[in-house]
């Protein structure tokens, strides 16, 4: 029998990571923005479109990880489908969207304080700063939230969401206007598309719960979560956006705090400060998630050589204080840029496009591992993969481009100024500063020889080395 | 390819620069961990101990439920123990696989770190 774990992971605690770490505060905004591009109250069909987008997604993810059921899968499966330098500065761009969504829930919430203690717009700023200065110490010092307590909070997030919305669409007699007519003279289809791209994001991050891989009881339990997920994920969605079409202004939800006017029409000044709570609950998941998610990533990723060798230094409590402050304090300066221009829209917009480009390259990845590693069992094998997969790339790289070059319903190229900037100086480190650390890497190994006392090769063994494929690039000196 | 004795001599090897190790005992003081090593491919289980951020105690073979779960070829592990192969890039490679907690994965990855440290006279 298999050695079992003394503590896992189960199904409840796994939806509500995959579901947690989705449902950021930032979720109200885009929530808000999807009612703009589309007539009257159907904007919960974006949802809907993006949720079945979504399912596709699942299938991709849910493959990879069966194939790769460890917290660095994204970089196995991305280095054994395309080049490993390629893989690397995808990844690498990829931890901008875990900036993103904290520097967001930190601004989220720090205007909401600041409207429903009805101070000026400034002080936002200060409890940005309070807030990832208190993330930022509280994950130096190790401070974890238990499973238990992640369930508390995100469960508790949701029904509080649920409740106000439904309590709000019952101030307005459940009277639906248009729920299946997204476009008309006002809103034409292309805004009913972009309202997908937009509505991607709402679902973004589910998969990050693959990374606990290692931790869950069994290994199926993460694709059956991740599917629980993006149902709850729907019907809280698309209660939000139904709820705020109904009893929202143009003005209202255009603003950084539309869930605080929401609440505000269903419950009054209770609703109200029960939605400032639930918002500010939604941060103990997603800073948690994404400072831990993030840092360990660039921890592994320092030790294994493509980061400089601080980013694998500990402190006195284990944690990797280089990555946890670098973490905070590129959140720190995206939100304050954003406070102070009030351009959370354009944030919204470059998450959406730099989820759905690691959606298009899931989908690569599972078309190329198919033929590359086609013998290798998959406890999870996604039906129809030959055509969804490469139905799915396109639809992704459509809709990235798509969400890269809109914010609002306006068409701006703010997203993919930042992507490109991004991706162009993830390229240049993989290409030019990686090789310079690996090249004294290899000298200080070469310098430092090896420990392992040498044995006469028996006659079995050195038959086995004859015949060994010759492996190149298994580096192995730690990193410093 | 290593042998059952080989991993051992790598265990005991680290098992006594891990408690000659100043920068482990203070780093990974009040971690309590016990894990499971398998190399399938020679057929070696080990249970390893580790009491406040010591390791105490290597013991072969092993019954019942663990905190940590690594599984590698008998190779790789032992020249991982050894200090001469990378757990990190191994595990990042896909080389070995680890169940339980990343917490404990990465003060284990911590442990042979600092040994490796020590060893260059850093």
């Amino acid at each position: 029998m298999a050695t079992q774990l003394r503590r896992a992971i189960g199904l409840r605690t796994v939806v509500s990571a995959s579901t947690g770490l989705a449902f950021a505060a930032v979720e109200f905004l885009a929530a808000a923005g999807l009612v703009a591009y589309v007539a009257g109250d159907a904007a919960w069909l974006a949802v809907a479109v993006a949720g079945g987008l979504l399912l596709l997604v699942w299938g991709y993810f849910s493959e990879l990880n069966g194939l790769f059921p460890t917290a660095a899968a994204i970089r196995l499966y991305m280095a054994k489908a395309m080049d490993d330098r390629a893989a690397l500065t995808i990844t690498f761009t990829y931890l901008l969207t875990i900036v993103l969504v904290v520097s967001a829930d930190a601004y989220i919430i720090g205007s909401a304080i600041t409207y429903v203690f009805d101070q000026a717009s400034w002080v936002a700023v200060v409890y940005i700063a309070l807030l990832l200065v208190t993330a930022t110490l509280a994950n130096l010092r190790g401070v974890r939230v238990a499973g238990a307590v992640q369930d508390i909070a995100t469960y508790t997030v949701l029904a509080g969401v649920v409740v106000i919305c439904v309590i709000g669409l019952a101030r307005d007699g459940f009277a639906l206007r248009t729920p299946f007519n997204p476009v008309d003279a006002g809103h034409p289809i292309t805004s009913f598309i972009s309202a997908v791209a937009l509505a991607i994001f709402l679902y973004s991050a589910f998969e990050w719960v693959t990374t606990n891989a290692e931790e869950v009881r069994d290994p199926r339990l993460i694709h059956r979560g991740m599917l629980i997920s993006l149902g709850v994920l729907f019907v809280v969605c698309a209660l939000i956006t139904l709820a705020m079409s109904h009893l929202l202004t143009s003005a209202e939800l255009a603003t950084a705090y539309p869930q605080l006017y929401l609440a505000q029409r269903a419950a009054g000044s209770i609703g109200l400060i029960a939605m400032l709570a639930v918002t500010a609950l939604t941060a103990l998941n997603t800073f948690n998630g994404a400072f831990l998610t993030a840092s360990r990533f660039m921890y592994a990723t320092a030790r294994e050589g493509n980061l400089p060798p601080v980013f694998s230094r500990l402190n006195d409590k284990a944690a990797p204080w280089a990555p946890i402050v670098a973490l905070g304090a590129a959140s720190l300066v995206c939100a304050t840029l954003v406070a102070v221009t009030g351009a959370w829209q354009a944030l919204v917009a470059t998450g959406a496009a730099l989820e759905s480009m690691i959606y298009a390259a899931a989908a690569y990845c599972v078309i190329r591992l198919r033929g590359r590693l086609k013998d290798t069992p998959r406890p999870f094998r996604m039906a129809l993969a030959p055509l969804l997969a490469p139905v799915g790339l396109v639809i992704f790289t459509a809709l990235a481009v798509l969400a890269s070059i809109t914010v609002g319903p306006d068409l701006n190229v703010t997203p993919l100024a930042i992507i490109l900037v991004t991706g162009t100086l993830s390229a240049a480190y993989t290409l030019l500063v990686i090789p310079e650390l690996k090249r004294r890497d290899a000298a200080r190994r070469a310098a430092r020889g090896r420990r392992r006392p040498q044995r006469a090769p028996t006659a079995e063994a050195s038959q086995e080395v004859e015949s060994a494929p010759v492996e190149s690039g298994m580096g192995p000196a730690p990193g410093e | 390819m290593a042998t059952k004795e080989e991993l051992r001599e790598a265990l005991d090897d680290y098992a006594r620069r891990a408690e000659a190790s100043e920068r482990v005992r203070k780093t990974l003081k009040g971690w309590n961990c016990l894990m499971r090593l398998e190399a399938p491919d020679i057929g070696a289980i080990y249970t390893l101990r580790i009491s406040d951020g010591q390791l105490t105690e290597v013991t072969e073979g092993g019954e019942g439920a663990v905190d940590l779960i690594i599984q590698g070829s008998g190779e790789d592990l032992t020249n991982i123990f050894w200090g001469d192969e990378n757990p990190a890039s191994n595990y990042m490679q896909g080389a070995i696989t680890t169940r339980g907690s990343q917490e404990d994965v990465m003060r284990l990855d911590a442990m042979a770190m600092f040994l490796y440290l020590e060893a260059e006279g850093k």
